[in-house]
């Protein structure tokens, strides 16, 4: 979002928000991890997200379907596999200009630091040697701004399929403070010859 | 514009829309072994590589494809722009014996030239130089700096296609020292060309390069600029010992037979950390230098070490048995790594249990250390046990089971010893609360009570209860704490006392009262003190009769002692005996200080005695205490004080904040001439807006006509700014040209756009609805890109959103579906701003209860804001009965930053005639 237009948003709020200036901002932040490979014809993304104490507190409120106060394991199944779907279909896919649908592989992972892992597959088919270039956009980004990191890009040997991120010249001039208003990467499968 | 719309970045840090910057478009390319520390560089992870490698220039083992591939991408001459590609990618990996580097380049054409008069090494290894600079030949060379850290003195290495390798050992002379101005230091640096990296016995520098091959498959050509060439890899291996690596690290093999020579074994590098910075020179390229660097290099190399990456090595696998291992191995040493305690403290509760064999009474910098992980382990027993149950179920079995409990036992057993060491009462509090109490309750048992210890203990645990950590044991750590009060022991000891005092106040353990009205007794100033601070803490949320207060206020003689008393006087800000015993401290005291204090409370209370005591500050103004009274007028005026104001007033030629306040707050038309005056002759920014809104507080045409007067005056975007907030509270019907002018105006800063926006929402004369009007109708024309370039699609809606908020304050109707429809499909953001701009203007909408039905936490806290502001009674319900339910209780006691969420409820629940 540029400056200007959060400005416009901002001065609606201003005349009662600056008094809480030594406050962190209400609006939690996601932070967010990725990882893709190519397995078995179909690109896997393992997508992290970290949610901070509060919004993970908040998500409870939701959970606990019957209001007792503790979170059952069917209250937590029911509510993760929601999330899961909702998920899948805000992560937009293309290879080579073609859309390509994520679901679900896994169930999700939740860790200490507030985090939840959830594993998608799209289809591939069998790609031909040489390089497909790609885009994942993450709706979610667009609700929930955050940092994000791309782990492991590229990995794997020279046999292997590999998914590299692509940095492409006109996007070396965006700066951090103007990003978009989501998170996209853009990436290349490299099918060995 | 573009320079006037910086101060938006100060806005935004007020706002909803303060974000952490997510750079979309270009990506941030990480490795997950890169540790990020808020205190400190991020250092990479150097991963061990499980057999020696065979350095042959071919980066084909499975260390090279585990190890961090690190793009070395920024441009030397560019101030830390990157190049679209990166021109090198460099990776490291380690053993017991050497350090490994890898790298690839991507030159198409390859230029190595060796340097004929430099032959280096030891006997029969001799390497012949690299030439790293010649004008016509433009040779391609790649750098390396290492250290371990010493800003003043490390390796550069040269290394290039043809296998030539240059050594040198520099020094960066600090300019303090001498030798920075003598015949040896090249602009500060001293290059010592003669030094070599050595072999270590049979462990030796090895290097190898290997071409990779271009198009047709045949290997990449050196010096043959007919071909393309795709660049070549290398690998490079040099003992621990020959790059100064710390000899804390070096470990060494006892004799079998006695005198025999000790023989060397292996390098222990886990957790140690070196800075390498990596420089690739591709001749050939406009920008010849690219460097792996965090920042910009402005200088040489040599003397940009803060930028130069950190990486730390760790063990593969990282497992907590392993890290542990690792970390008791360097207690034993008395050589703690910082990023190995983090390593483990990382790995959390499955770490602490690893190490838990490792604690020795025997052994203190073990304890140290382990009770140092255990401290930030511990922390996660502030989060709510359901969290723990769902996202990190160590924690809830050692917190929330039997067995749990039984580890808490084994990991407090320093408890017992006879030493403790520095770092258990900070872990214990978190870690093992079972234990802790089962301590505290012996000692409130024992006639001889652990009191050092209890002093110590104090302190961490003080902390903990303060600031609302703990969610599972909040009630018996009260009752220990009675219990504590009651040992006649701890009573009779000053340290310990003041200390019980202070837990007291902290774990609000009102059923200590007795005790602490006690200890207003005591002989010690400092712990009457104390509990005067205790009692005054106590009566926030409990009633607490305040008549030993008044007592003590009669008959204190110490100044220190009085002033704790006139600051807790504050916690009975209603209560007219207070009022009673402060006005008759003041009149009996000759003390400012104390007078100020007395002053401050003042400010805040609600006593009848209230104009007596700020009347007596004007009748005897020494030491200061006039200025507290004003701000004490400011607050709330006495209108029998407003001649004396007034006169103190005309009698100023300068601006005064604290008068300027209080003339705002008598809000008296005959203030205005001198606050005017005032206006013209000030130069400084922020006291001409402390004019502004206490001439807003002063009624009248002659005043609102000079605050339009001054909006179309002002070139100061903040002061413009200010004015526009002032006509959007205030009616300044003459401004509305100004306001519809400053809207309109593309070229205005946005700032103050918005603001007059916003403030045209106010008003409904035409002037003011055609405006909003035509901007409603044509956005695109009047908002573009900083650049002038159209907004993009989702940005013009979210100026659509604002400018229908601006108009739904105007009651235009065709606003209100508008602002439904936007806040239905919007973010978060979007949604928060449309509920604060509701508070603002105190309007019920139908989104205030969709928004109280939000699991987001910006848009619950502005849908109670809303709620609050709008029609509290419509919403005493829902609001009480949500408070109530498990997660928003949970909520509201967490100690997390709730921003005004607390504030709300109140104002909505318990005050709603309150000024919000």
């Amino acid at each position: 979002m540029s400056p200007l237009v959060r400005h416009l948003l901002l001065a609606a709020v201003l005349a009662i928000a600056s008094a809480a200036t030594a406050h962190e901002s209400p609006i939690d932040h996601v932070d967010r991890e990725y990882r893709l490979a190519v397995k078995a014809d179909a690109l896997v993304v393992s997508y992290r997200i970290g949610l901070t104490e509060r919004a993970a507190l908040m998500q409870l409120h939701v959970i606990d379907a019957n209001g007792d106060g503790r979170i059952d394991d069917t209250e937590a199944d029911t509510f993760f596999k929601a999330q899961t779907a909702t998920l899948a279909g805000l992560l937009k896919l293309q290879v080579d200009g073609q859309p390509l649908v994520f679901t679900p592989t896994a169930p999700v992972q939740r860790d200490a630091r507030f985090g939840q892992t959830y594993t998608f597959s799209a289809p591939l088919g069998k790609l031909a040697p040489g390089r497909h270039l790609g885009v994942l956009a993450d709706g979610h980004s667009r609700m929930y701004p955050g940092a994000f990191r791309w782990l492991r890009p590229g990995e794997g040997g020279p046999k292997d399929i590999r998914v590299e991120a692509v940095v492409l010249p006109q996007d070396a001039g965006v700066t951090q403070r103007e990003h978009p208003p989501w998170i996209e990467l853009k990436f290349a499968i490299v099918v060995p010859r | 514009m573009k320079r006037l719309l910086s101060l938006v970045t100060l806005l935004a840090a007020t706002s909803a829309w303060a974000q952490t910057p997510a750079p979309a478009a270009a990506p941030h390319v990480h490795d997950e072994n890169c540790d990020h520390d808020d205190d400190g560089p991020a250092a990479t992870a150097v991963l061990p590589t499980a057999a020696p490698l065979v350095i042959d220039g071919r980066l084909d083992e499975a260390a090279w494809a585990d190890a961090a591939a690190i793009p070395v991408q920024v441009r030397g001459g560019k101030l830390g722009e990157k190049s679209d590609v990166p021109r090198m990618i460099v990776k490291y990996t380690w053993d017991d014996q050497y350090l490994y580097i890898g790298y690839e380049t991507f030159d198409a054409n390859l230029v190595a030239l060796a340097d004929k008069d430099v032959l280096k090494g030891p006997p029969g290894r001799q390497r012949q130089g690299a030439t790293i600079f010649q004008k016509d030949a433009k040779p391609d060379v790649v750098e390396f700096f290492l250290t371990f850290g010493d800003p003043h003195f490390f390796w550069e290495l040269h290394h290039n296609a043809r296998n030539n390798f240059n050594d040198i050992w520099c020094v960066t002379a600090d300019p303090s020292w001498p030798i920075a101005k003598s015949s040896f230091s090249n602009y500060g640096i001293l290059f010592n060309r003669q030094e070599f990296v050595a072999d270590d016995g049979e462990f030796t520098v090895a290097m190898a390069v290997h071409p990779k091959p271009k198009a047709d498959g045949s290997p990449s050509t050196i010096n043959d600029p007919s071909d393309t060439d795709t660049g070549y890899t290398a690998e490079l291996r040099f003992p621990w010992k020959s790059i100064a690596a710390p000899v804390a690290a070096q470990t060494w093999i006892k004799p079998v037979a006695k005198g025999a020579p000790r023989t060397p074994g292996p390098w222990k590098m886990a957790g140690y950390t070196m800075t390498m910075l990596a420089v690739v020179q591709d001749g050939d390229l406009k920008d010849r230098y690219h460097h792996d660097g965090t920042g910009p290099v402005k200088d040489w190399f040599h003397k940009a070490q803060d930028v130069w990456p950190t990486y730390i090595f760790k063990l593969a696998g990282n497992s907590p048995r392993a890290v542990m291992e690792q970390l008791m191995e360097r207690a034993d040493a008395n050589d703690v790594p910082a990023a190995l305690v983090k390593d483990a403290s990382d790995l959390g509760l499955p770490a602490v249990l690893a190490g838990l064999e490792f604690l020795a009474e025997n052994k203190p910098v073990r304890a140290q250390v382990l009770y140092e992980v255990m401290t930030t382990a511990g922390n996660s027993r502030r989060s709510h046990g359901e969290l723990l149950r769902l996202y990190h179920p160590d924690a809830y079995r050692l917190f929330y089971t039997p067995e749990g409990a039984a580890d808490q036992q084994k990991l407090a057993a320093a408890l017992a010893w006879k030493k403790w060491p520095g770092s258990l009462p900070d872990a214990v509090v978190g870690i093992a609360p079972v234990p802790l109490l089962a301590w505290l309750n012996a000692q409130a048992a024992s006639p001889k009570p652990a009191l050092d210890k209890f002093a110590l203990l104090s302190r961490s645990l003080g902390w903990w209860l303060r600031t609302d950590c703990e969610r599972q044991h909040a009630d018996a750590f009260r009752t220990a704490i009675v219990a504590l009060s009651a040992n006649p022991a701890i009573a009779a000891d000053p340290t310990a006392a003041t200390a019980v005092l202070r837990l007291i106040a902290d774990s609000r353990a009102t059923a200590a009262v007795p005790f602490v009205i006690k200890q207003l007794e005591a002989q010690k100033p400092d712990v009457r003190s104390a509990a005067i601070d205790t009692l005054g803490r106590l009566a926030r949320f409990s009633t607490v009769d305040p008549p030993p207060l008044i007592r003590l206020s009669a008959t204190e003689p110490d100044p220190a002692v009085l002033n704790h008393l006139a600051v807790s006087a504050e916690s009975w800000s209603a209560d007219p005996k207070i009022g009673e015993a402060l006005l008759a401290l003041y009149q009996r005291t000759t003390d400012t200080e104390v007078r100020r204090s007395i002053l401050f409370t003042v400010a805040r209370a609600t006593w009848p005695q209230r104009a007596a005591i700020i009347k007596a500050a004007f009748a005897a103004p020494g030491g200061g205490v006039v200025a507290v009274a004003l701000d004490a007028l400011a607050a709330k005026p006495i209108p029998e004080l407003s001649d004396a104001v007034f006169e103190l007033v005309n009698d100023t030629a300068d601006a005064n904040p604290q008068l300027i306040d209080a003339a705002g707050a008598y809000g008296e038309a005959r203030f205005a001439p001198t606050l005017l005056k005032w206006l013209k002759a000030e130069k400084n920014i922020a006291v001409q807006a402390k004019l502004l809104l206490a001439l807003e507080k002063i009624p009248g045409d002659t005043v609102s006509q000079a605050l339009a007067d001054q909006l179309g005056q002002t070139a100061d975007p903040y002061l413009a700014t200010t004015l526009c907030h002032i006509a959007s509270r205030r009616d300044l019907p003459a401004a509305i040209p100004v306001l519809v002018g400053l809207a309109e105006d593309i070229t205005a800063p946005m700032p103050v756009r918005a603001q007059a926006i916003w403030a045209l929402g106010r008003y409904t004369l035409p002037a003011a609805r055609d405006s909003l009007a035509r901007l409603r109708a044509e956005p695109a024309k009047f908002f573009k890109t900083d650049e002038g370039a159209p907004l993009v699609p989702e940005n013009l809606e979210q100026v659509r959103l604002y400018l229908a908020l601006a108009a739904l304050r105007q009651n235009d109707k065709t606003a209100e579906a508008e602002v439904r429809r936007r806040f239905t499909d919007g973010t978060p953001g979007t949604q928060l701003a449309t509920l604060l701009a509701l508070a603002e203007i105190r309007r019920d909408d139908p989104l205030i209860a969709t928004g109280l039905n939000s699991a987001d936490y910006a848009v619950f806290q502005g849908a109670v804001q809303a709620a609050a502001l709008a029609d509290p009674a419509v919403y005493r319900d829902r609001l009480a009965a949500l408070e109530k339910t498990p997660w928003i209780a949970a909520l509201l006691t967490s100690g997390l930053d709730l921003a005004k969420l607390p504030a709300a409820f109140d104002y909505a629940l318990r005050n709603p005639g309150a000024t919000p």
